[in-house]
C-alpha cells in the first residue's frame, strides 16, 4: 500500500510539469506587446543604437580614407587607405551593415510613431526618425554610390538605388525632419537647427550652392550659435559652436570611444594608440593656429589626434554637426565673391590672418584647406576631396577607390546587390 | 643428478579433433625401419593419442622395424619396442612408455613427485597450464586432462601455475605432498564487465551499441584537471584537444566528427545521473576561456562510459547528438574498509623551447634597414623629403639580448594529495574522498588551487527499499594569464618584442609597449600589475530511493542539484596599461542552479531462455542562471582592490536566465540464450527554447547484437565474437540562446542616461530541434579468451535541421538570424585493439585505438562559399573547419611580372605572389580557396603497459596524422620590415634581387601587409606523434608490505609529453585559438602544453 501511494505520488509530481517550459526572458517584451506608451523609451533607444551600430570606426573612416591617419609605426597614408578599400575589410562591412542595422531602427520607431495620435511626441518622434534616416542614407550614398533603399523594413532582398535617388530621400527626410522638429534644448538631441545643419551639407554636396548658403547663414544669423574656442569644444563641452552631436558616454554603455584608438600606453590618456596623424597633419596648423594644441599633440616622439581626450573609459561627445561647418559651407557654396568673408571671420577666429585669394580655384583650394584643419578627427576629409575632385590627385589612389567596394558577405547574401563597385 | 623432463607431445588443435571423434586404435604401417621418434610421430598422428615418458627412459634416435596392418596399437607398440625394453600403457588418450623393469602405477607410490590437476572454476580440466615451482627451473605442463606431475624439491615450496586468460595462482605446498587440486579464476575479459548505461547498467556482453569505457587508475592517471582532458587518446573516436596549455582552460571534445555548426559542439556530461550544465567556467572572455570540468575530482572517478552511437545516447534524446560522457563516481564495497592516501609533487615545464627561433639584434637591425632603402627607394624619397624614412641602430648596442621567453616562463611546481575511505557492510556502503592540489603553469603568475570533497552512502532500510546519496563539494580558484586572443596576452607580447628590447629602464621603470622603446605591451608589466582569478565553487548531489516492490523490479526516484558560483574578477592596478587613472576591477558573478527531479524504473525478468528487461522513466529539469556584472574604476590607492572603493562605476549589468527541459525515455531489451540481443529506446523531450508549435521532438533508436560464439556451432572456445548494428535519432538544441524563438525588445539601449528600449531580435517561430541520424555497425571479437580482443565500428551520422547563425543581408536589419538549415554529414571507423601478452616473466598489456572521420557538410543555405574570418569558410560538400586562403605563388622575382592594379597599390619584385585563380589582376575574396583541414585522417593513442614482478613501465603515444594548422602566429615574425621580433630563418633568407629565394619575401618598411596575407605560406602541417606519457611503477612485494601492516605501497614516477615528432614549426600543433568547430586549426601563439615530470606515492591500508 505504502509503495503504491509513493509511486502514485511521483507519477503525480512528474505529469504536472507542462505548463513549466513555458519561460519568457526578463529583460525584453515582444514587439506585439509594445504600445504608444512605449514610444518614448523606443526613440531613447534609437539614439543608441544609431549611435552605437555602425561601430567606431566608422566614426574616423573619412580621417583613415581621407589621408589624416595612418597606422601607428607608419607614416604611409596609402598602406591605412588600401588595408580598408577591399571588400572583406571588417571596417567597410561595420560601416555598412552598421548604418543597416541602425535603419532598421529607425524604420521600426518611425513605424510605431506613425500609429501615435497628433500631437508633440509624434511629431517629434517622427521629425527625429527622419533625420536619423537621412544622416544614415548620408553616410551611406556619399561612401557607396548606389546603395539599397527602404523607408520600411523588409526582409526581403532590396536592390541597389540610383544615388540621386538617394539623395531625393535625403532631402525629403530632412524638409519632413524640419516642419516636425522644435528648438534645440540640448546639443545631444536633434532639432530643427540639426536638420538645417544637415540639409545646407547635403545642399552643397548635391551642388545647390544657394541653397546650402542659404540654410548655412540662417543658422549663422542665430544668436544661440557662435564661433567658439576649441578648448571649449572638445575639453569642457560648454561651447556655442555645436548643433548636434552624439553623446557617447561610456556611463550608457557605449562602445564608441575614439580616444581609445589614438593614445598609447605611455601617454596619461592611454590607449591603443591604432592610428595616430599623418605627417602632413603635423605640419599642417601654423603656429598662430589656435586649434592645433587641442588637434595634434607631441608626447616623447610620437604623435597623437588630440580631440578626444578622456580615455579608454570616458566620455567624448562625436560631433555631428558645429557652426564653424556653416560658416565654410557658406563660404564654399558662395565662392571667392561670396565667400570669402564667411572663410577670413573663421580664420581669424581660430587666430589667423585673413587671406584674399585671387582666383576661384585659389580659393576654394583655401577653403579646402581651412575644412581640413578644422575638422581632422572628425569624419568629413574622404568625401570632401571626392566631391571636389581632389581625392586621386591628393591620396594617391586610383579613380576607382573613390568608392568604397560593398562588403563581400553582403553580396554573398543579397544576389541584387552585384555587381560590385568596379574593379573591387 | 639428470634431468628428467615429463614432456607432453600435444597440439590443442589435435586434442579438439580427438574429443569430436574418439581416438582412432589401429595402427597400419607399409614401410618398416625408422627411428623411435619417427614411429611415435606416425603413431600419434593415426590415432590421435600422446605420448608421455621418460626422456632417460627412450632413445628416440634408436632404429626400429614396425610394420603393421590393422593392428591393435598397444600390442603393436609393445611389440615393435619390445627390443627398447619399453612397454607401451594407455591412460586416457595418452601412452605412457616405461622401462619394462619400472612399469608400476602411473602415479608413484613415494611422494618423491606431486601429482595435480588443474581446472577452473566451473571443473573443467585446463590443459596446457605452467606449473612451476618458484625459485627453481622445474616446471610441468598440464595434459588434456588437467594432470601434472612434478618433482618435489624435498622441502616446502610453492607452485605458480599460469595459463593464457586466467589469473595465476601461487600455491604452497609441503614437501610430502602427492596429490593436489588447483582451481583458476578467469580473468575478466572485457566482453564480461559491467557497462553503465543511461539509467542503468548492462553486462557488456548484451550491450548492442557502441560504449567506450575507461577506468582511471594510478596507472593511466595524467596531470590532467577535467575529466575530458583525461580521456585524449584513450578512446577510439573521441578527440580532445585545450585552448593552449595554461591550467584549466577551456577543451574541445569532439566524438565521432563535428555534428554540429554552432559553438558548442561538446558532448553531454552526467555524474552520477545529473546531466551537467556545461556553460564555459569563466565569465569574461580573458584571451580564452576556462573549462567548467576541471573543478571536478579525478580521483573520484570510479568509471568514464562514452556513448559514442546514437543507440546509446539516444537515451539522453536532445542533448545527445555529440555523444555523451557518462561519469561514475566511486562507491564503498561490502565487507572491504579501505583507507588510500595518494600524493604526487611535480613540475611543468615549458616544452622544447628551441623549436621556434627568434634573430638576434644584429640581423635584426641590419633586416630593418634593408626595408627602408627598400621604402625610401619605391617611393622615390630621399634625405630631406618630408616622407624619408632615416635608418634606425641597435639603442642598447654591446648588451645582450633579452630572453624575453625567459622571462615570462618558470618551471611550475604542483602537489596532489588524495585520500579516500571506503567500505560498508551488506547493507551499508560508504566512500569518503578529499582531495586537495596547488599547482603552478608554466607562464609566471598562471596558477590553480583545487579541493574537493566527496561522500556517497547508501543503505538498506528493508528488502524493499534502499536510500542514498551522492554529494560533492568542489572549488577551484584559477589565476588566469590572458590567453592567445587578448591584447596582454604573455606569450605573444614577450616573444613579437625585437630582440634587443627590454623589460625595465635603467630606473627600474617599464618601458611602455606600443611606443618606440618598446614594440609590444610589456608582457613583465602585463602580468605583474594585474590580478585576474576565477574562483568556481560547485555542488553536486543527489538523492535517491530505490524501491524494490518485487523480484525484478526496480524504482528510482532521485533529487539532484547542480549549482555553481563563480566569481570572475580582473583588477589593473594603476600602472597596468589597461587602466588609466587609478586602477579598474572588472568583476562579474554568476550562480546558476540545475534541479532535477526524476523517476525510473527498471524490470528485468528471466522466462525460460529469455532474458527481459525493461526501462521506463520522466524527468525534468530546470536551470536558471542569474549573473552580474561591474566596471568600476579609480580606487584611492593600489591596496584598495573591491569594488566598494572605486569612485567610477562606467558599466553596471545583470541579468536572469531560465531554461527548462522535460523528458519521458523508456528502453526495452530482449535477449535469447545471450546469442541475440534487441534493445529499443525511445525519449520525448520538450525544452522551452522553443515555440510551442515545436516545442516537443521525439528520438528513437532501436539496436540488435548477434553473439555467434554462443551458437552450438561455434567451435572456437577461446574466441568470442559478437556482431552488433544500431540507428538512432539524437538532438541538440545548445545553439540557440534560452530565448531564441521570441521575437523581443529588450532593454539596455541607454542615451544620455535615460534608458531606451529597442528591437534586439526578430525572432524565429520556427526554430526546431537540430537532429541527427546514427547508423552504426561494428562487432566484438576476442581471441585466446581475450588475450587479443578487437573492437571494430563503422558509422554514418547525418545531421539535419541545423542551427546556424544564417547570414542575413543587413537591410533585415540583422546580420544573422539562429535558424535550422543545412544538414551534415559524418562516416567513419574506428578500431580498437587490446592484447595482453606474457613475455617470459613479463606480461605486456596493449592497447591501441584508431580513428578515422569524414566530415561533409552536404547543404546550407546555397552552394556558395560562406567566408567565417580570413581563415575560415564554409562551402556545401566540404568539410566543416576547412582552411579558406590565398595560395602562395612564391615571390615575384620582376616588376614587370607584378599585374598592374597591384602594382599600383604598390606590390613590387620580392614581394608574395599570390595566384589569381580569376586572372583579372585583383587579389581578393575570389582568389582564396578551400585548401586543408584541421582535422586529422587518423588518430588516437596507443598505450602499453610492461609488470614484472613489482615493477610497472607505462608508455602511452598518441597520434593525429593528415592534420594541417594555420599557423596565424607567424603572420608576425615573418613581416620582414615591421618592428617586431623575426623569425631566424626568415630574417637570414630574404629575397635580394631575381633568382635569390622564392620563399622568403624582402623586407619592406610600413608596405609589408602584402606579405603576409592569409596564405597556404603558413598552412602546416599538424600531424604529430606524442609521447603523452611514461612511468615507473613500483608496488612493493607482499613480503614487505606484510611487515608494513598496509595492503598496498606503491611509488612511482611519471613524464608527460616528453617528447613529439612532428614538422609543424610552432610549439604545439594541438593548441587552438577557437574550440568551434567551424575556426579550430589556428594556432595564435597559443601556450604550448607543459612537460610535466612527477613523483607519487600510493598508499593502501
Amino acid at each position: 500500500m505504502k509503495k503504491t501511494l509513493f509511486i502514485l505520488l511521483t507519477i503525480a509530481l512528474a505529469s504536472s510539469c507542462a505548463k513549466m517550459l513555458e519561460l519568457y526572458p526578463h529583460s525584453a517584451v515582444a514587439p506585439e506587446a509594445v504600445t504608444g506608451s512605449d514610444v518614448p523609451q523606443l526613440r531613447v533607444g534609437m539614439y543608441w543604437k544609431v549611435q552605437e551600430l555602425p561601430g567606431r570606426t566608422s566614426y574616423i573612416i573619412e580621417d583613415m580614407l581621407g589621408g589624416n591617419l595612418t597606422l601607428k609605426n607608419s607614416t604611409s597614408t596609402m598602406a591605412l587607405i588600401n588595408s580598408i578599400l577591399n571588400a572583406q575589410s571588417d571596417i567597410v562591412a561595420d560601416a555598412w551593415q552598421g548604418a543597416y542595422k541602425a535603419l532598421y531602427q529607425v524604420n521600426n520607431v518611425y513605424g510605431i510613431a506613425e500609429r501615435l495620435p497628433e500631437g508633440d511626441l509624434r511629431n517629434q518622434v517622427l521629425g527625429e526618425a527622419c533625420y536619423f534616416r537621412a544622416y544614415i542614407y548620408f553616410q551611406l550614398v556619399t561612401r557607396w554610390g548606389d546603395v539599397p533603399l527602404l523607408t520600411r523594413n523588409t526582409v526581403d532582398d532590396v536592390p541597389r538605388e540610383k544615388a540621386e535617388k538617394v539623395w531625393e530621400q535625403i532631402l525629403k527626410d530632412l524638409d519632413e525632419a524640419i516642419l516636425l522638429l522644435g528648438d534645440n534644448t540640448s546639443v545631444y538631441y536633434v532639432s530643427q537647427d540639426a536638420a538645417k545643419a544637415l540639409k545646407a551639407r547635403a545642399l552643397l554636396y548635391t551642388g545647390d550652392k544657394a541653397g546650402a548658403a542659404a540654410l548655412a547663414e540662417e543658422l549663422i544669423a542665430m544668436p544661440r550659435y557662435k564661433l567658439d574656442s576649441f578648448e571649449h569644444i572638445f575639453r569642457d563641452g560648454t561651447d556655442s559652436e555645436t548643433i548636434f552631436s552624439f553623446k557617447c558616454a561610456t556611463a550608457d554603455g557605449s562602445n564608441i570611444t575614439l580616444s581609445n584608438l589614438f593614445y598609447s600606453y605611455n601617454h596619461p590618456n592611454k590607449g591603443t594608440y591604432s592610428y595616430m596623424p599623418a605627417p602632413d597633419v603635423m605640419t599642417l596648423f601654423e603656429d598662430s593656429d589656435k586649434r592645433k594644441e587641442i588637434t595634434v599633440t607631441v608626447l616623447d616622439g610620437l604623435n597623437f589626434i588630440n580631440k578626444y581626450p578622456s580615455g579608454q573609459t570616458g566620455t567624448d561627445p562625436f560631433i555631428v554637426s558645429r557652426l564653424a561647418e556653416m560658416y565654410l559651407i557658406s563660404a564654399e557654396a558662395g565662392g571667392v565673391d561670396g565667400g570669402l568673408a564667411r572663410l577670413n571671420e573663421l580664420r581669424n577666429e581660430r587666430g589667423l590672418a585673413s587671406i584674399y585669394p585671387m582666383t576661384e580655384r585659389a580659393f576654394q583650394d583655401a577653403v579646402m584647406l581651412e575644412r581640413r584643419r578644422e575638422f581632422v578627427g572628425e569624419n568629413t576629409r574622404f568625401t570632401d576631396l571626392v566631391r571636389t575632385g581632389r581625392a586621386v590627385e591628393e591620396l594617391g589612389i586610383q579613380e576607382y577607390q573613390q568608392l568604397l567596394p560593398i562588403p563581400e558577405s553582403e553580396l554573398q547574401n543579397n544576389e541584387l546587390l552585384k555587381p560590385q563597385n568596379p574593379k573591387y | 643428478m639428470f634431468k628428467k623432463f615429463l614432456l607432453l607431445i600435444t597440439a590443442a588443435a589435435v586434442s579438439l579433433s580427438i574429443q569430436a571423434q574418439g581416438p582412432v586404435r589401429q595402427i597400419t604401417i607399409d614401410d618398416g625401419t625408422m627411428t623411435v621418434r619417427q614411429l611415435l610421430d606416425e603413431v600419434e598422428r593415426q590415432s590421435g593419442l600422446s605420448f608421455a615418458y621418460d626422456n632417460s627412459d627412450v632413445d628416440l634416435g634408436a632404429v626400429v622395424r614396425a610394420k603393421a596392418n590393422k593392428e591393435d596399437v598397444l600390442p603393436f607398440l609393445d611389440r615393435v619396442l619390445a627390443a627398447q625394453n619399453l612397454k607401451a600403457q594407455l591412460d586416457g588418450a595418452r601412452i605412457y612408455l616405461k622401462k619394462v623393469a619400472e612399469v608400476a602405477p602411473v602415479v608413484p607410490q613415494k611422494p618423491k613427485s606431486l601429482a595435480g590437476t588443474v581446472k577452473d572454476a566451473a571443473g573443467t580440466p585446463l590443459i596446457g597450464a605452467a606449473v612451476l615451482v618458484q625459485g627453481t627451473q622445474t616446471y610441468a605442463i598440464t595434459d588434456l586432462d588437467g594432470a601434472f606431475s612434478i618433482k618435489s624439491p624435498g622441502a616446502p615450496f610453492t607452485l605458480e601455475v599460469s595459463l593464457l586468460g586466467f589469473r595465476t595462482e601461487t600455491v604452497p605446498c609441503s614437501p610430502d605432498l602427492a596429490t593436489i587440486t588447483i582451481v583458476l579464476q578467469e580473468e575478466t575479459t572485457f566482453l564480461e564487465e559491467s557497462v553503465v548505461v543511461g539509467y542503468g547498467s548492462q553486462r557488456r556482453e548484451l550491450i548492442t551499441n557502441s560504449i567506450a569505457k575507461f577506468k582511471p587508475g594510478d596507472d593511466n592517471l595524467r596531470q590532467a584537471l577535467s575529466p575530458s582532458e583525461m580521456l585524449q587518446g584513450r578512446v577510439a573516436g573521441m578527440t580532445v584537444s585545450t585552448q593552449s596549455g595554461n591550467l584549466g582552460t577551456a577543451e574541445r571534445v569532439s566524438i565521432r566528427g563535428s555534428a554540429s555548426l554552432n559553438a558548442s559542439n561538446e558532448p553531454l556530461y552526467v555524474v552520477d545521473g545529473i546531466p551537467l550544465n556545461n556553460s564555459a567556467g569563466s565569465l569574461y572572455s580573458y584571451g580564452e576561456d576556462l573549462s567548467s570540468l576541471s573543478v571536478l575530482n579525478l580521483s573520484d572517478i570510479e568509471s568514464i562510459e562514452v556513448l559514442k552511437d546514437a543507440a546509446s545516447a539516444a537515451i539522453y534524446g536532445s542533448r545527445a547528438t555529440n555523444g555523451v560522457i557518462l561519469i561514475t563516481t566511486k562507491s564503498g564495497r561490502d565487507g572491504k574498509a579501505e583507507t588510500k592516501v595518494s600524493y604526487n609533487a611535480g613540475v611543468n615545464m615549458f616544452p622544447r623551447k628551441d623549436r621556434v627561433r627568434y634573430t638576434d639584434s644584429a640581423t635584426w637591425v641590419q633586416v630593418y634597414n634593408a626595408g627602408i632603402d627598400n621604402y625610401n627607394a619605391q617611393m622615390g624619397y630621399v634625405l630631406g623629403d618630408a616622407g624619408y624614412v632615416a635608418h634606425i641602430m641597435n639603442p642598447y648596442e654591446g648588451l645582450p639580448d633579452t630572453d624575453w621567453l625567459g622571462l615570462i616562463t618558470r618551471p611550475g611546481i604542483f602537489h596532489n594529495v588524495d585520500a579516500s575511505f571506503s567500505g560498508g557492510n551488506k547493507k551499508t556502503k560508504y566512500y569518503i574522498g578529499g582531495s586537495y592540489r596547488t599547482e603552478e603553469g608554466v607562464i609566471k603568475t598562471n596558477d590553480i588551487q583545487k579541493g574537493n570533497l566527496k561522500v556517497n552512502v547508501s543503505t538498506e532500510m528493508n528488502k524493499w527499499l534502499t536510500v542514498g546519496s551522492n554529494l560533492s563539494g568542489n572549488f577551484i580558484k584559477t589565476n588566469r594569464v590572458p590567453g592567445a586572443n587578448l591584447g596582454s596576452t604573455a606569450l605573444a607580447r614577450a616573444v613579437e618584442q625585437r630582440p634587443f628590447d627590454r623589460p625595465y629602464k635603467p630606473d627600474g621603470s617599464y618601458y611602455l609597449g606600443g611606443t618606440s622603446e618598446l614594440s609590444r605591451h610589456n608582457p613583465v608589466q602585463l602580468m605583474t600589475e594585474s590580478t585576474s582569478y576565477v574562483n568556481n565553487y560547485r555542488f553536486l548531489g543527489s538523492v535517491y530511493t530505490d524501491i524494490h516492490p518485487l523480484e525484478g523490479l526496480n524504482i528510482k526516484v532521485s533529487y539532484s542539484t547542480d549549482a555553481s558560483y563563480t566569481l570572475d574578477y580582473i583588477y589593473y592596478n594603476a600602472n597596468h596599461p589597461y587602466c588609466e587613472d587609478n586602477g579598474r576591477i572588472i568583476e562579474k558573478n554568476r550562480f546558476f542552479i540545475s534541479n532535477l527531479l526524476e523517476t525510473f524504473a527498471n524490470y528485468q525478468h528471466k522466462f525460460g531462455d529469455f532474458d527481459f528487461n525493461a526501462m521506463a522513466g520522466h524527468s525534468f529539469q530546470k536551470t536558471v542562471n542569474r549573473n552580474n556584472s561591474m566596471d568600476v574604476q579609480n580606487f584611492p590607492a593600489t591596496s584598495f582592490d573591491t569594488v566598494g572603493s572605486a569612485a567610477v562605476f562606467s558599466g553596471v549589468s545583470g541579468g536572469i536566465g531560465e531554461y527548462a527541459i522535460e523528458s519521458w525515455f523508456a528502453r526495452s531489451g530482449v535477449a535469447w540464450k545471450d546469442r541475440y540481443v534487441l534493445t529499443a529506446t525511445v525519449r520525448a523531450d520538450g525544452s522551452s527554447r522553443f515555440s510551442p508549435k515545436h516545442r516537443w521532438g521525439l528520438f528513437p533508436s532501436v539496436s540488435a547484437g548477434w553473439n555467434i560464439s554462443k551458437e552450438p556451432f561455434w567451435k572456437w572456445s577461446a574466441t568470442d565474437l559478437k556482431l552488433r548494428a544500431s540507428y538512432g535519432k539524437t538532438g541538440n538544441q545548445d545553439g540557440i540562446s534560452n530565448y531564441g524563438w521570441q521575437a523581443s525588445i529588450s532593454s539596455g539601449s541607454n542615451y544620455d542616461g535615460v534608458s531606451g528600449i529597442a528591437v534586439s531580435s526578430s525572432g524565429n517561430e520556427n526554430l526546431t530541434w537540430e537532429t541527427a541520424d546514427q547508423y552504426d555497425v561494428g562487432f566484438d571479437l576476442s581471441f585466446w579468451k581475450g588475450r587479443l580482443g578487437i573492437i571494430f565500428d563503422a558509422y554514418l551520422k547525418n545531421t539535419y535541421n541545423l542551427l546556424y547563425s544564417k547570414p542575413m543581408a543587413s537591410t533585415t536589419g540583422f546580420t544573422s538570424l539562429t535558424s535550422n538549415i543545412g544538414s551534415m554529414r559524418n562516416f567513419g571507423f574506428e578500431l580498437t585493439l587490446d592484447g595482453h601478452a606474457d613475455l617470459g616473466p613479463v606480461k605486456w598489456d596493449s592497447s591501441l585505438n584508431i580513428s578515422h572521420n569524414t566530415n561533409e557538410l552536404t547543404s546550407l543555405l546555397n552552394k556558395e562559399i560562406i567566408s567565417l574570418n580570413n581563415y575560415h569558410a564554409l562551402q556545401v560538400g566540404k568539410e566543416v573547419g576547412a582552411f579558406y586562403l590565398y595560395q602562395f605563388d612564391g615571390i615575384y622575382q620582376y616588376d614587370g611580372e607584378v599585374p598592374d592594379p597591384q602594382y599600383e597599390l604598390g606590390v613590387r619584385a620580392g614581394d608574395v605572389k599570390y595566384h589569381d585563380f580569376d586572372g583579372n589582376g585583383i587579389i581578393n575574396d575570389k582568389d582564396r580557396i578551400i585548401v586543408g583541414s584541421p582535422n586529422p585522417i587518423l588518430s588516437g593513442g596507443w598505450s602499453n603497459t610492461f609488470k614484472c614482478k613489482g615493477v610497472e613501465l607505462g608508455v602511452f603515444l598518441t597520434y593525429s596524422l593528415g592534420n594541417e594548422v594555420y599557423a596565424l602566429w607567424m603572420q608576425g615574425p615573418t613581416r620582414l620590415g615591421n618592428y617586431q621580433g623575426l623569425l631566424d630563418e626568415w630574417a637570414k633568407h630574404y629575397w635580394t634581387g631575381p633568382g635569390s629565394t622564392n620563399t622568403y619575401q624582402r623586407p619592406i618598411y610600413s608596405l609589408h601587409g602584402q606579405n603576409v596575407q592569409s596564405s597556404t605560406n603558413y598552412l602546416k602541417d599538424g600531424s604529430n606523434i606524442r609521447l603523452a606519457s611514461l612511468s615507473l611503477g613500483y608496488s612493493l612485494p607482499a613480503s614487505v608490505i606484510e611487515k608494513l601492516n598496509v595492503k598496498g605501497l606503491r611509488v612511482y614516477l611519471q613524464g608527460e609529453n616528453l617528447a613529439i615528432l612532428s614538422r609543424y614549426p610552432g610549439w604545439d600543433p594541438d593548441t587552438s585559438t577557437s574550440v568551434d568547430p567551424s575556426l579550430i586549426g589556428v594556432d595564435n601563439y597559443g601556450v604550448p602544453r607543459a612537460t610535466v615530470c612527477k613523483l607519487g606515492v600510493t598508499l593502501t591500508f
